[in-house]
């Protein structure tokens, strides 16, 4: 990890009132704040769902977890609907160890 | 001469030009001898040589227009001057020995053709002899007072610049505000004064500790002044309180006490006083003194000395300022090290906590283990001692904080519930109420209590963090099969509590996710994993806890090669044989 990878956040919309946010690269200590403001930027913006594409991600620490519960917990409050719609196999074994897999809506 | 005009003829050039440039540099002399003498233009190269040479009205005339000074002397007798030397060295009258103009027309043994600088009543003179004959003697003189002042300023300018790099260089290589008081001294004296000393503003009990140098005895004088000491130097007080820097000559030495100065100096000539300027506070004040004899302190000096003071003073403050920090540092990282670790009954247990930003020592990373009754009971007194080992959001002094924080909130909760599940949902409500954004945790928490027959049993609670692995007595290792919620996130957390038996011997290891998600290996870009951390376990069978905690602590910093990315987290409980 000697190069780390940035975090680039895309933001596509594929239906009314739906946004889809496509993660790529780290989301760690140093990546996460990055990831809380594009999520409140999207939220803001008045949308019923918003779904996360995390299977591009390479690296999640505690802090990118921190700042995905935080999306977790400002799309509660916008009551807005939060989804998963991809990950990696490593990222569901940290959902699980976390038990995080029991708020998230995970794909199957 | 011949040479000269043969050199004219042979490049032809500026043939035209060459008697308008000597018109004009010759003043009174005769213009007519001149062009006839010196600077027609040849036609044919063939002119007579007697026509060439010029009359003594002429010569004279040259020889006047110059701006080197020439004296001439007969037989040690001065019989001609020219006007500049008359301006350079009044005393050379003709008719006078040549001695008596001095130093500048006497300089036996001193080889002819070379020049040699003599100071002559405020002159600088470039002195030269030259011998036609062996009677006459030409002396030729060069005002060089200018260049001389020029120079002389061009290296005092140069002493300064470098005195104030040696001053950065020497200032900037401490963290200690009394060193660099010391350097700012050692300094000082002495290149700006002979003697120096340097008052540091007043701390317990308003005493203002000094130190000073004499120049020939290298050591340094220290001690402490009061008060009244301080109002006793003229401008000390003012300089203490950072006003402006008053000129030397404002400043009577008279008024000096004794004991200012250092033993044997005499009395102070000229005295200057000048504040250390800190990051907004007075950083001290440094003293300045000159003995009798002693050049007054001129504003070059001044200027320079207040360049020095306000470098001395950032740095005085500056280390100041480190060292009180410093010291806060170590009060504040003193609560939040990794604990000494009790040794509960039937059990042995080691830990090692690897911060990330090694300078910091404290990190997201933490263990504890408490006794029950205390660490004071010795946990003899039989009931359940209890273990953790979290992983806190962030990474170094914030984190650590909040580390800290929940050591010290499971410490306080222990006292009202000791069962690992609600003591952790608890935890979880704490966590939820606490005012530091993103308190988010991950911990493995356990009660350990002596099995009957011998071994020890484990209650253990996994709040999102990776579960322990067992080391069994036969060499084999097992994740322990329990997980939940990590904390600090949800209102409601699920936790799947379990019982783990150790049998005399057994291990079961607490790590933090540092460990496994170690990047390095080879490639550098290799994780450590779980699997790797597993096969290490299992080599470690039969090690006492301290050594298996060491060999894993030692593994992975190999794999890590000297990339350390994040806190790592290590808690080994190792059950004791049937005694």
């Amino acid at each position: 990890m000697l190069e780390k990878t940035p975090l680039r956040t895309e933001v596509r919309s594929c239906e009314p009132g739906t946004v889809l946010l496509v993660l790529t690269g780290d989301l760690d200590y140093d990546t996460a704040a990055e990831l809380v403001a594009a999520a409140q930027e999207v939220l803001g913006g008045g949308v019923s769902r918003l779904d996360l594409d995390l299977s591009g991600l390479d690296f999640v620490d505690s802090s990118g977890l921190a700042a995905l519960i935080n999306v977790y917990n400002v799309a509660r409050e916008q009551e807005a609907g939060l989804r998963i719609v991809a990950l990696t196999s490593y990222l569901r074994h940290l959902f699980q160890v976390t038990a995080l897999d029991h708020i998230f809506e995970l794909p199957a | 001469m011949t040479t000269a005009r043969s050199a004219g003829q042979g490049t032809r050039s500026g043939g035209g030009e060459a008697p308008a440039g000597l018109h004009g540099e010759v003043r009174g002399g005769s213009h007519g001898g001149l062009r006839a003498g010196l600077c027609d233009d040849p036609p044919d190269g063939f002119q007579d040589d007697a026509a060439r040479v010029p009359d003594e009205a002429l010569l004279r005339a040259v020889v006047d227009a110059c701006g080197e000074g020439v004296v001439l002397c007969d037989a040690g007798q001065v019989v001609a001057r020219n006007a500049a030397a008359a301006r350079m060295l009044p005393a050379a009258r003709p008719g006078t020995a040549a001695a008596s103009a001095g130093e500048a027309l006497s300089d036996p043994g001193h080889p002819e053709g070379e020049s040699r600088e003599v100071a002559v009543a405020g002159r600088r003179l470039l002195v030269r002899r030259e011998s036609f004959g062996t009677r006459h003697r030409a002396w030729y003189l060069r005002d060089v007072t200018a260049e001389h002042a020029r120079t002389e300023a061009l290296l005092a300018e140069r002493r300064r610049t470098g005195f104030l790099l040696e001053a950065g260089r020497r200032l900037a290589s401490s963290l200690n505000p009394r060193r660099c008081a010391r350097a700012a001294v050692e300094l000082a004296c002495p290149f700006l004064a002979d003697a120096a000393m340097v008052v540091l503003p007043p701390a317990a009990r308003r005493q203002a500790p000094w130190l000073r140098s004499v120049p020939g005895r290298p050591v340094m004088q220290e001690g402490v002044i009061g008060p009244a000491e301080v109002a006793q130097v003229p401008g000390l007080t003012e300089a203490l309180a950072g006003f402006p820097p008053v000129p030397s000559r404002w400043l009577d030495p008279a008024q000096v006490p004794e004991w200012l100065l250092p033993e044997g100096f005499g009395v102070a000539a000229h005295l200057l006083v000048t504040p250390l300027p800190g990051n907004g506070v007075p950083a001290g004040a440094l003293v300045l003194a000159r003995g009798a004899g002693g050049e007054p302190f001129d504003e070059e000096t001044e200027t320079l000395v207040r360049v020095f003071a306000s470098r001395a003073g950032a740095a005085i403050s500056a280390a100041a300022l480190y060292q009180e920090q410093g010291e806060t540092n170590a009060i504040l990282t003193g609560g939040l090290l990794p604990p000494r670790l009790p040794q509960p009954a039937g059990a042995e247990l080691a830990g090692s906590l690897r911060a990330a930003q090694q300078t910091s020592l404290v990190g997201g990373d933490f263990y504890d283990v408490c006794l029950p009754g205390g660490e004071a009971a010795g946990g003899e007194a039989g009931g359940e001692a209890l273990l953790v080992l979290g992983d806190v959001c962030g990474k170094g002094a914030r984190a650590a904080v909040l580390a800290g924080q929940v050591r010290q909130s499971l410490r306080a909760l222990l006292l009202l519930e000791r069962r690992p599940g609600r003591l952790v949902a608890l935890l979880n409500r704490c966590l939820l109420a606490s005012a530091v954004p993103n308190s988010f945790v991950t911990l493995v928490l356990g009660s350990l209590a002596a099995a009957a027959g011998g071994g020890v049993r484990l209650e253990l609670v996994v709040a999102g963090h990776p579960p322990p692995l067992v080391l069994r007595a036969d060499g084999t290792v097992e994740e322990v099969a329990s997980r939940g919620s990590m904390l600090g996130a949800m209102r409601e957390v699920v936790l799947e509590p379990v019982t783990v038996e150790l049998a005399p011997a057994e291990v079961c290891l607490f790590y933090s996710d540092g460990i496994t998600e170690a990047f390095g290996g080879p490639s550098g870009r290799e994780m450590y994993g779980g699997a790797r951390l597993k096969t290490a376990l299992a080599g470690c069978a039969g090690m006492p806890a301290s050594a298996v905690v060491e060999r894993l602590e030692q593994l992975s910093t190999e794999w890590l090669a000297g990339r350390v990315q994040d806190d790592r987290a290590l808690l080994a409980v190792r059950a004791k044989g049937v005694r």
